[in-house]
């Protein structure tokens, strides 16, 4: 059992404020990812987590005891870096035994082999324990160096972009085993990342931060279609979320550079708003449907087939509108299409207030 | 003719074949990715067609002539790096005039030049900038700026966006793409991204091990691949694979331990003098369904907000992704459905994919 709750965390680096007022909780058991761009804080945190940095002010509890003046080593978490550290000179077996050899643990031998074996079955790593690390691939000296992390153990792992030294198709593998390894462990996964589409696929729930602050916190699908504000509506999502200038009047939305206009009443989540005379309309490549009957026109300006499904670029007047639609359809550059908005899905932000105009 | 061609080139570091038997044939305008996992030789192939390395064995033409032996700056080609390597003490205009002054055009000319390219990258407000003060998606169009400014024969880029963090690496891709639409410039595009592949390519060179594994359209590589190896390369996830031995009775196939299917598609498997085979399918071609044939246990769902993407586990441990569009989620144990049509079979020992003409034959 292990849960975690950062409370008003502040933390500067000389002049630096790598954190301010930060609080999040991560639940028993959850894999929670900590997404943000580089420099959000999202390493200071986890090393504030771990005990391996002291915070200038706020609370850490693990299970709701606090860990002010609690060494690093008393806290039963595990930490895995983004680069594996294996002893070169050691076995497979012996890089992951190591822990419980050292004097904190001086565990039996016998005892040591039981839990060696089971961790390796669940990393499917059983066939490499007599091997160097040097022998091994990316994947597997990673796997190597949680089965080191996991051989204690703990309840809380703690996990800072464990797969981005990996290539990408060893990642989407990573992906799978991460996932299931958690499912199987029962432990609490506190796992940080900038790369969106491992946070979405990994993570039970998502927790948002930027320049310090944790900005949303909620299931994938939930940060994807409800961003609360402009920073989660463009961070997550690939291609980038299309954002278009409105402009409101009377009981009219204006698309000022497209030249169209759609009554307000087409937005049941606008009803009963209070708007801004401007707004940003945020709509998903998918979110966007080329259909002959489609009330904006525009012309093709690139294709990109990605196999699975086409990225189209459409330029209106003055903008270039992403778009994602199936393989099967076929459309070349220069050609005239008519374009319309899935309006239930549609997003709406303040461009003063950079919040969404949906709480 | 052709503007580049590559004739049985071979290229060793000691003991070691980096590259082996390379023959490429690329027209006017064409834009060529060579795609493939690190150490497959990509970049030893580009640096050859660059002469920035001397092949072992093979000749390389530019223009129907002999380059071979040609120095670098020799062959009017241009190198766009990796990391871009601009000059720090210099302005952005003296950076792409660079190439210019080497060459003694005259100001005026020089001028005109670098102001066509920079109208077109966009980037004229960044003339007077030094490098250190640029974005690094601007350090990019400049380093591309100072390869066009020459109007080189051939253009050859090594992964010129990995350096980038994934939203610019995006933006790019098109922007490349559209340029390249604009400029219709014969390129030659080195990278390990499949999607970068993909989204740019007239034509995808698969390397793997120093050999050409398949030279093809994006469809061709992504729906036609030639064997197993480019079929798990391309697409995110990779194709999925079922073996397959054929028990001798009608079309029954036997798959896992102990599972059976049968299909009237699989009857041309019949004909073949093998009995071990391999499915593939994408993971779109895959379908969730009550109706469908093979069982598997849901082990993990990957929501990206307008679809998920599952992994099933089928009888003896093979893992299957699938994609799917619904907004529903499930779980637990579930069928799944093929779509035959858009299936490949592998031959089990030499893992190569059985042709259409094979199958109609």
């Amino acid at each position: 059992m292990a849960d975690v709750r950062l409370e008003n965390i502040v933390k500067y680096f000389g002049r630096l404020c790598a954190l301010r007022e930060m609080s999040l909780q991560v639940r028993d058991g959850e894999f929670l990812i900590l997404l943000g761009p580089t420099g959000a804080g999202k390493t200071t945190t986890l090393r504030i987590v771990s005990g391996l940095e002291i915070p200038d002010r706020g609370e850490i509890y693990i299970n709701k005891q606090s860990m002010k003046g609690v060494q690093p080593r008393d806290r039963n978490c595990a930490f895995v870096f983004q680069t594996y550290v294996l002893y070169p000179h050691m076995s497979v077996y012996d890089n992951i035994a190591f822990p419980l050899r050292s004097k904190v643990w001086k565990m039996d031998e016998n005892d040591i082999a039981q839990r060696i074996d089971r961790i390796t079955s669940i990393l499917k790593i059983t066939h490499l324990l007599k091997r160097k690390p040097a022998t091994l691939s990316g994947g597997e000296q990673q796997r190597v160096a949680l089965g080191r992390a996991m051989v204690r153990e703990p309840q809380l792992f703690l996990m800072d972009e464990p797969l981005s030294n990996l290539d990408a198709k060893l990642r989407e593998g990573m992906r799978v085993e991460l996932k299931s390894i958690h499912k199987k462990l029962g432990a609490t996964f506190f796992f940080v990342t900038h790369d969106h589409v491992e946070a979405m696929t990994l993570g039970d729930r998502i927790a948002v931060l930027n320049q310090g602050s944790i900005i949303q916190v909620g299931a994938p699908e939930e940060i994807y279609s409800y961003p609360s504000s402009l920073f989660v509506a463009k961070f997550v999502g690939n291609p980038e979320i299309n954002l278009i200038k409105c402009e409101v009047d009377n009981n009219s939305l204006q698309l000022k550079n497209i030249g169209v206009s759609f009554p307000i009443t087409l937005f049941p989540q606008l009803k009963n708003k209070n708007l801004p005379q401007q707004i940003l309309l945020g709509l998903r490549p998918e979110e966007i449907i080329l259909t002959p009957r489609g009330s904006m026109k525009g012309e093709i300006y690139l294709v990109e087939d990605l196999g699975v499904d086409k990225i189209i670029r459409v330029k209106m007047n003055g903008m270039v509108l992403r778009i994602r639609i199936a393989c099967e359809e076929y459309f070349h550059v220069g050609e005239t299409v008519m374009l319309d908005v899935d309006t239930t899905k549609a997003k709406f932000f303040d461009p003063i207030t950079e919040k969404s105009l949906e709480r | 003719m052709e503007k580049v061609k590559v004739d049985n080139l071979y290229k060793s570091f000691g003991e070691v074949e980096a590259v082996k038997h390379i023959n490429l044939s690329i027209e006017e305008g064409q834009f060529v990715v060579i795609l493939g996992p690190s150490g497959c030789g990509k970049t030893t192939t580009l640096r050859m067609i660059a002469g920035l390395e001397q092949p072992t064995a093979g000749d390389i033409f530019v223009e129907g002539k002999k380059v071979t032996h040609l120095h670098a700056s020799k062959r009017d080609i241009a190198f766009v790096f990796q990391s871009f390597a601009l000059y720090p003490h210099m302005t952005v205009y003296q950076n792409i005039s660079f190439p210019l002054e080497a060459q003694r055009l005259s100001r005026p000319e020089i001028k005109e030049r670098v102001m066509n390219v920079v109208e077109f990258l966009g980037i004229e407000p960044l003339l007077s900038l030094k490098p250190k003060q640029l974005s690094s998606g601007d350090m990019q169009k400049v380093a591309l700026g100072r390869a066009m400014v020459r109007r080189p024969k051939v253009f050859l880029m090594d992964e010129p966006l990995s350096g980038l963090d994934a939203k610019l690496r995006e933006e790019m891709r098109a922007e490349l793409k559209r340029l390249h639409i604009e400029i219709n410039a014969t390129t030659i595009y080195v990278t390990h991204d499949q999607i970068e592949a993909m989204s740019m390519a007239d034509t995808i060179v698969v390397m793997n091990d120093g050999v050409i594994q398949q030279i093809g359209s994006p469809q061709q590589v992504y729906m036609e691949p030639e064997n197993i190896f480019v079929a798990n390369f391309i697409g995110s996830p990779g194709m999925n694979f079922l073996p397959l031995v054929y028990t001798g009775k009608n079309t029954l196939f036997r798959y896992g331990p102990d599972q059976e299917f049968s299909h009237p598609q699989l009857s041309f498997l019949t004909q073949i003098d093998q009995k071990e085979f391999i499915l593939g399918i994408r993971p779109e071609y895959v379908q969730i369904s009550p109706s469908g044939l093979m069982n598997g246990e849901i082990i993990s769902v990957e929501p990206l907000g307008y679809k998920n993407v599952y992994a099933v586990e089928l009888p003896g441990g093979i893992r299957f992704m699938v994609e799917d569009m619904r907004t529903e989620k499930y779980s637990g144990q579930v069928k799944l459905q093929i779509n035959w049509k858009k299936a490949c079979f592998f031959t089990k020992n030499d893992e190569l994919r059985i042709k259409w003409s094979q199958k109609n034959g």
